[in-house]
């Protein structure tokens, strides 16, 4: 037996197996040529769209006629401008990439202004480059920054250039208006002494992280129930959903529950608290929303829902993808989300024809309360490198002088990939003509395309927008819809009668229209000492004690001990500095 | 076990070296001393000059300002460390952690060596030693994702659990089999890799002394407990005195990738919140802080460790 296995026949069969090996490997795969194919399909696909395009019949033609602004000024050669990337490439048509497509182009050509990917990545990854950036002095030119830390980081640091005189010579008055400068609250983390360290920018009143009740009308009818208004009848709705087995998890949310997106802050607002805000107390001071007694009353309705099946077990860990797909798949039914997840639901009932998603109003508590998170008045900043050349500081705010102008007459240069995004709107891209010489939805037209082929990080919509952008066009909009659509033009003809448009402006209005609802972060000023030197350790013990109690690891009355711990370990010292800076902004 | 020392070794009969000078001992083996130059710098590039970073525990650390623009301001940040419930909580953490790991890992390897030991169909043998070591060499991005949906709520092992009626078990979610949970599945990663050690001390074992105890009439069991384990004990106590030196490795990317809020209090451990603060936050001199601290408290365990190693299993470096 032992013959058998001899190290001479060990390696022999070893070699001939590696050899083996080596030419298979070296040889032409049948996996792979498939993999080709498939290439070759999308590829095909791909020219087939474009073809499809440029061989329109000559009967169809645009009935509308883009212009653009002119350029405040030309760069020749042009200014590029380095920016991290912090998100992943859409999937690019034809030979297109991050830094040659027709959004992208359209400005280098006009203003002769680009930009260098610095480097890309999602994730935490994002966060430790920025940190190795700074740490060995590697900063870009531009980086947009979205924390009001992260900005005074930067200006501790003596990282970002003070543009205050290029900025005060360069932005146009149109500019500086929508941009409400200096008197905006987004002002307030780039400013130091007078002088500003950053254009701020903001995205307006309902727009990232304002949530909107969403529930599932064909799910609703045949329980045959009212779309819910308050806490306890949303309860019951989604206590009968589940004994009905028409919904897995009712209700959906993320793993912290506050959050930018399928956020469950609505419930607390029902109880007058507010997770992670800083409240206005009845005694004229700010207190921690997470601590108000309506804190626990929302914890206690949440840890039955969490009891009851309601929510999806280990929310906690679930990502955010997942979470979205919980709605996508019909296993939850109701939810909370901002205004632009109105794509997504259009996606789910132009898949789903039976699906009918409606607006439900934020449900009210026992005392008639509603409340959500509002937007953050300081929300961004896109910071530029200490050191920049001044030409491209310059470049870069003629490139918002120029984006400004064409947002706020967007009819008049009949700019209609202004609705959202500041797209193109290119044929091919957003839009195609269709057998009746009508618009119809392009290859990248669906929402996160779209966004993402405009996007370049620190330039892309919203940094070169104003706070109402997005009110003013779709209350421009809206004047389209009592038009006879005859004496609309094709472009607005196709976007007053895209569902997806029409349904991101439905909950975009609907969200503004009740920004009387928004609970406001109080505090928008720079991170005090200590909320730096706790904020991980607090964070922390927050998400212990959420999550344990609505998950039933910890029970209700570990609330009390919440506070006093929160308040012992750092919060009753960072409290204490925000109400310093609270008196000094009244003085 | 006598101390044998490189210089003993080094002379034939054992007689003792006339002293020489360093320079007389370069000129006689400069081949040597050239070879071991590249390695010298590389050690004082990357493992002594940064320890001038160190002081950034002791500032305000700007890093465009370098340490000379950052203010001095002593202990503060190690204050964060040692006042604070987290500080607490990590430390203690990492402890448990790491000497659950240690402990467990040793005697899953070894009990594993013993196993195989016994095997006598040589190609069976080989195989569960290769099969049960190639997890070693996997990301702890691949096996985290795995036990995540092994251990999940409906997960392949609680799945059936709630079929039958049964409640799930919380490997992931309770506070008190996190820890656990931690341990095993490192131990299930690590132990085929880890019995290879303890398979050769058990080759050293004389065949005779078996065979004088099964003439003796010693069945299995009396064999392992008076031959086997004696006979692996210095390299048992060398293994164990040596893995002190890593009990503040809890085991980074593993708790990284299983951690979750639920569990922070009994979860979290030095290495990630020095992640987490140092470079996704950006404090940089907290994060040097707690860092410092570790390997601080890593060297003292080292040097006792290699102290046990020498008075107990007679095994000397330096």
């Amino acid at each position: 037996m032992r013959k058998l296995f001899t190290r001479r026949k060990f390696l022999k069969g070893a070699g001939i197996a590696a050899a083996g090996a080596a030419i298979a490997g070296c040889a032409p795969q049948v996996v792979e040529r498939e993999k080709v194919v498939e290439q070759t399909v999308v590829v095909k696909e791909k020219e087939q769209v474009v073809v499809e395009v440029t061989s329109t019949p000559s009967a169809c033609a645009m009935d509308w006629n883009p212009t653009l602004p002119p350029a405040p000024k030309k760069y020749d050669p042009p200014v590029i401008l380095s920016s991290p990337i912090c998100d992943s490439d859409p999937e690019w048509l034809g030979n297109d990439n991050r830094t040659n497509n027709p959004m992208y182009n359209r400005l280098l050509d006009t203003l002769g202004v680009g930009f260098s990917v610095h480097w890309q990545a999602t994730g935490d990854a994002c966060a430790q480059l920025y940190n190795t950036d700074l740490a060995a002095g590697t900063l870009p030119d531009i980086r947009n920054v979205n924390s009001p830390i992260e900005i005074a980081r930067l200006i501790d640091n003596e990282a970002a250039e003070d543009i205050t005189d290029i900025w005060e010579a360069t932005a146009s008055p149109l500019t500086k208006e929508k941009k409400q400068y200096p008197n905006g609250r987004m002002w307030v983390p780039v400013t130091r002494n007078g002088r500003i360290f950053g254009m701020a920018h903001s995205n307006g009143p309902a727009w990232n992280v304002e949530q909107i009740g969403m529930v599932r009308k064909d799910i609703l009818d045949k329980i045959g129930a009212p779309i819910p208004q308050t806490i306890d009848e949303l309860t019951a709705v989604a206590r009968e959903l589940l004994k009905a087995g028409l919904a897995k998890y009712p209700i959906v949310t993320r793993s912290r529950l506050y959050t930018y997106a399928l956020s469950l802050d609505p419930i607390w607002g029902a109880f007058g608290a507010m997770p992670e805000h800083w409240l206005l107390a009845e005694d004229g001071s700010l207190e921690y929303g997470s601590l108000r007694p309506g804190a626990k009353e929302a914890l206690n309705v949440l840890s039955g829902w969490y009891k009851e099946g309601i929510l999806f077990p280990e929310f906690y860990t679930i990502t955010n993808p997942a979470s979205t797909g919980l709605l996508a798949s019909g296993e939850a039914v109701i939810g909370f989300g901002p205004w632009w997840m109105g794509g997504s639901i259009t996606t789910w009932e132009r898949d789903n024809p039976d699906w009918q998603f409606v607006v439900m109003p934020l449900p009210k508590g026992p005392d008639g309360k509603q409340g959500r998170q509002g937007t953050p008045n300081p929300q961004h900043a896109v910071m530029f490198r200490k050191g920049i050349e001044p030409v491209k500081v310059e470049a870069f705010i003629n490139a918002i002088n120029w984006a400004i102008e064409r947002h706020v007459n967007w009819e008049k240069y009949e700019q209609y990939g202004e609705w959202r995004n500041s797209h193109a709107f290119a044929q091919g891209y957003e839009w195609e003509f269709d057998e009746n010489c009508e618009l119809k939805t392009g290859p990248v037209a669906n929402s996160e395309g779209t966004y993402k082929y405009t996007a370049f990080w620190g330039v892309d919509f919203a940094y070169m927008s104003y706070p109402d952008y997005q009110a003013d066009v779709f209350n421009d909009m809206q004047k389209w819809l009592s038009r006879d659509l005859r004496s609309l033009n094709k472009a607005q003809r196709y976007l007053i009668s895209n569902p997806k448009v029409r349904r991101e402006m439905q909950l975009y209005l609907e969200g503004y229209n009740t920004r009387s609802l928004r609970m406001n972060n109080m505090f928008d000023g720079t991170p005090t000492e200590s909320m730096v030197k706790y904020a991980d350790g607090l964070d922390k013990l927050e998400m212990e004690y959420r999550i344990g109690i609505v998950t039933g690891q910890k029970p209700l009355s570990a609330f009390d001990e919440f506070v006093s711990e929160w308040k012992k370990n750092g919060g009753d010292a960072i409290t204490a500095e925000v109400n310093d800076w609270w008196q000094a902004q009244k003085r | 076990m006598s101390k044998i020392s490189a210089a003993t070794l080094a002379l034939p009969g054992n007689r003792a070296p006339a002293r020489r000078s360093l320079a007389q001992r370069v000129k006689a083996a400069w081949p040597l001393y050239l070879m071991l130059l590249p390695s010298l710098a590389l050690m004082i590039v990357f493992r002594v000059l940064p320890l001038w970073g160190v002081s950034i525990a002791f500032v305000d650390y700007y890093p465009l300002k370098g340490l000379a623009g950052s203010p001095f301001v002593g202990f503060k940040h190690f204050e964060v460390l040692f006042n604070s419930r987290e500080g607490f909580e990590i430390i203690r953490n990492t402890l448990v952690i790491a000497v659950g790991k240690l402990i467990a890992g040793d005697i899953a390897g070894i009990a594993f060596a013993l196993l195989v030991f016994q095997l006598a169909n040589p190609l069976f043998k080989r195989i569960a030693q290769v099969t049960t070591a190639i997890p070693h060499f996997m990301s702890w991005v691949i096996i985290g994702g795995i036990f995540i949906d092994l251990l999940s709520s409906r997960g392949l092992v609680n799945a059936p659990l709630q079929a039958v009626g049964l409640p799930a078990i919380p490997f992931l979610r309770d506070q008190t089999l996190f820890p656990i949970t931690l341990i095993l599945t490192d131990v299930w990663k690590e132990f085929g890799f880890g019995s290879v050690i303890y398979l050769a001390a058990l080759t050293t074992i004389l065949p005779e002394l078996y065979e004088a105890a099964a003439v003796d009439g010693a069945g299995r069991l009396s064999r392992l407990i008076h031959i086997t384990i004696p006979g692996i004990m210095p390299t048992i106590i060398l293994m164990l005195c040596l893995g002190l030196g890593r009990v503040l490795d809890a085991g980074f990317e593993q708790v990284l990738t299983l951690l979750n809020p639920l569990v922070y209090a009994t979860g979290d451990i030095i290495d990630t919140y020095v992640y987490r603060v140092g470079l996704l936050q950006g404090n940089f001199s907290i994060g040097t802080a707690v860092g410092l601290f570790k390997s601080v408290v890593s060297f003292i365990l080292i040097l006792l460790s290699y102290w046990l190693a020498d008075r107990y299993a007679g095994y000397r470096i330096f």
